[in-house]
């Protein structure tokens, strides 16, 4: 499957192929690809070939949906922010907030596929993603929209919530 | 499903979270979570206020040789925990001294006393016995001998003693950063320092050298205290020791500035922004001058009440920084250096983007601004911010017409200003960048009447969001005057009339329709409002006009939204931010 449709003619681009955890194989245009660094490092390593890179860790349906993501933001800078000058939450912008709008499972899938394909853009965006669901709510809340058991026993809990008990007018 | 991610990952996601409540709800929805959320939630849990609530958590982590001292000495250790579920101490990268301290006096106060804790939480002073002080004062010293024990890495240090009214009462205690014992790499990282007070900082800097090296930020404010001759040593030698120092601000500090300043001479490609306060540039020898000079990337500077910052002795500095692209000098002591500003302002090469001129200057105290106007006009037409002395007409609109960038026009009123007249030109005249306008109070009034106003509204272009006048603010501030007698002297204008380019700049102003009101004088006039229905968004409540129309004035209260106080600190930290 060939992606990467913007005015740049595709016919001088390069081209890169990526094999899905089924062994479906992808065919991107290398600047989208080498929005991770993964691949770029790899891309750097090996030279240029024909040869499809196995990515046996990312399954087809989440593959298609990292490439759309590295296409719509192939353009842009990717810088890396210290903690101190990170982004909030509430900067989500309009099209990177409609590509999140996806199941949770999806959501999730994303997350590590980003992680190891090492898209630091694209883990920060579903990052921010997962913390806006969490914003808000109780505990209860919480376990109940990740589907998460209690196994704090009554003891602990209350210790728990005695020590942090400061931040709870904050 | 939740549970396939791995630690980095929920790491990650909680990073993103920025409200401690919410990463209390983290902490308690199970132990993974919990283990994952603690340390975020404790990293700087006293950066934004005290809370005398951590204390106790905090001295269960001392070690038993710690709380048994503390117990000799006196301190009741009743309401401490039991072992804790973690080692919060280790979990801190910042430390706030100054909140540390007032947390332990309020923990230290009466622990049945609310309204004591609430005297402190407000910053109101309230009579602690000595005995308290000195308790307050040995927790934070064990607890400071904690964190440098048991962190893994602190990032930033901020102790600022005598500074606000709770620790006023030790202005004069020594004080100094504990030992480190075994924990040598504690220091390694740290990248922001603040050390404010009157203390002797000399063993405290000399704590540090060595032991740090990538201190980016260091900020010192002696509170114009007698400052020991090694004091100024021991920075120099501290600011010499760091690989890239970047930020340094200097506030009333009576030291050796020249030495201080000339140890820069290790950072001239670093430094980006120089903040000093209360400087005397008089006794600074011409090495350290020359230093500051050097500082070839400098983005930011900010000169407040300083001393003898004449030409003579600002000479190698104005031409020096051609990359600056935030200047503030606010000069209360003496005269603004005219050449020294114009030459500034001539070498930024259009980079700036900040500029403020404040200074004592009024009727009786002129001096030459012409020359500053002139440069400001030649020399910085992408200015985004500017803030000036009085101006009259003429230099209004020469500067509007050479900055057509700009965000915010904060200026002076001249005396007997025709504030009516000018109005309608002004309105014509803002760049449509321009969301801010203020005439500055310091210097004057800006008398118009409302139908100026009314005018300005109706052809201006810019998107404007705050327009403070000072005239008008002033009637609300004077309770004591009935808002009808100013009504019937200044009639409000009738909005709903407004239209076209008037009702959105209306709109854009944020007024509510409850705030909208018909005409009130003459007095008994009929509410024009009740004919003109097809506003659907600017309708007014049938029953609320009456009551509105009472209070006119107040609706221009809501059109005239003050400027925001902390906004040039706000820009500035965005601007900190942005390099």
């Amino acid at each position: 499957m060939a992606t990467g449709s913007t005015s740049t003619n595709i016919s001088e681009l390069k081209k890169i192929k990526l094999t899905s955890s089924e062994g479906t194989e992808f065919v991107v245009d290398k600047d989208v690809g080498e929005k991770s660094i993964l691949l770029k490092n790899m891309l750097e390593d090996v030279g240029e070939n024909d040869m499809a890179i196995p990515l046996p860790n990312v399954t087809g349906p989440i593959l298609t949906k990292v490439i759309e993501y590295c296409t719509h933001h192939r353009d842009d800078f990717f810088i890396s922010q210290d903690d101190d000058n990170k982004k909030t939450s509430d900067d989500i912008d309009e099209w990177d907030s409609e590509f999140c709008k996806v199941d949770q499972g999806t959501l999730f899938e994303l997350i590590l596929a980003a992680n190891y394909l090492d898209i630091k853009p694209l883990l920060d965006l579903t990052c921010k993603t997962v913390a806006n669901m969490i914003k808000g709510k109780s505990p209860e809340e919480i376990r109940k929209t990740f589907n998460i058991a209690n196994d704090f026993t009554p003891e602990e809990e209350i210790q728990v919530k005695r020590e942090n008990e400061w931040c709870e007018e904050r | 499903m939740v549970l396939r991610l791995a630690f980095e990952n929920f790491q990650q996601i909680f990073e993103e979270i920025s409200r401690e409540k919410t990463l209390l709800s983290c902490l308690l929805v199970c132990r993974s979570w919990c283990q994952i959320a603690a340390p975020i939630l404790w990293r700087r849990p006293l950066e934004r206020s005290p809370t005398y609530k951590i204390i106790p958590v905090y001295l269960s982590c001392l070690s038993n040789t710690q709380i048994n001292y503390l117990l000799e000495n006196g301190v009741d250790m009743e309401y401490t925990r039991p072992t804790p579920v973690f080692n919060y101490l280790s979990f801190a990268r910042h430390i706030d001294n100054a909140n540390l301290e007032i947390s332990a006096l309020q923990w230290c106060a009466p622990h049945d006393s609310a309204i004591d804790r609430l005297k402190i939480l407000k910053h109101q002073f309230i009579d602690f016995t000595q005995e308290q002080r000195r308790h307050a004062l040995l927790i934070v010293q064990e607890l400071l001998k904690g964190f440098l024990s048991q962190c893994g890495t602190l990032r930033s240090i901020n102790v600022e003693v005598g500074v606000d009214v709770a620790s006023s009462w030790r202005n004069q205690i020594s004080f100094s950063l504990p030992d480190i014992k075994g924990n040598d790499s504690v220091l390694l990282k740290l990248n922001k320092l603040v050390l404010g007070g009157t203390f002797d900082k000399t063993n405290f800097v000399k704590r540090l050298i060595g032991k740090c090296r990538e201190i980016k930020y260091l900020s010192i404010d002696g509170l114009e205290s007698e400052v020991s001759k090694e004091e100024p040593v021991a920075l120099s030698q501290l600011i010499s020791s760091q690989n890239c120092l970047c930020h340094l601000k200097l506030t009333r500090y009576h030291g050796d500035l020249s030495l201080v300043f000339a140890s820069l001479i290790h950072h001239v490609n670093n430094i980006q922004t120089l903040e000093l306060i209360g400087v005397n540039f008089g006794i600074l020898s011409n090495a350290s001058v020359y230093a500051l000079a050097a500082c070839e990337n400098l983005r930011s500077l900010i000169l407040k009440g300083s001393f003898h910052l004449g030409e003579e002795t600002t000479a190698p500095l104005s031409r020096a920084f051609y990359k600056l692209q935030f200047f503030s000098i606010d000069e209360y002591h003496n005269q603004i250096p005219v050449d020294f500003i114009a030459g500034f302002l001539e070498t930024t090469n259009e980079n700036l983007r900040y500029l403020k001129i404040h200074s004592s200057m009024n009727d009786n105290n002129p001096f030459p601004k012409e020359r500053i106007l002139d440069t400001i006009i030649r020399c910085c037409p992408n200015l985004e911010y500017l803030e000036l002395f009085q101006l009259n007409d003429q230099e209004i609109t020469s500067i509007l017409l050479s900055c057509n960038h700009l965000i915010d026009f904060i200026f002076g009123a001249e005396h007997g200003f025709e504030a009516n007249a000018f109005l309608e030109k002004l309105g014509l005249l803002l760049p449509p960048t321009l969301r801010y306008l203020k005439v500055d109070r310091y210097y004057g009034e800006w008398d118009c009447n409302y139908q100026a106003l009314e005018y300005f509204l109706k052809i201006v272009h810019a998107r404007l969001e705050c327009f403070e006048l000072p005239n008008i603010y002033d009637y609300f501030q004077d309770e004591s005057e009935d808002p009808e007698d100013y009504v019937f002297v200044r009639p409000a204008v009738h909005l709903p009339r407004l239209r076209g380019p008037a009702r959105r700049a209306a709109r854009r102003l944020g007024i509510p329709a409850a705030r909208i009101v018909p005409p009130v004088h003459p007095p008994h006039a009929p509410l024009i409002a009740d004919q003109e229905t097809e506003e659907e968004d600017l309708s007014v409540d049938q029953s609320k006009k009456r009551q509105l129309n009472t209070a006119g004035l107040v609706s221009y209260y809501g059109l005239l939204p003050e400027y925001p106080v902390y906004r040039d600190q706000e820009l500035l930290s965005k601007y900190l931010n942005d390099f």
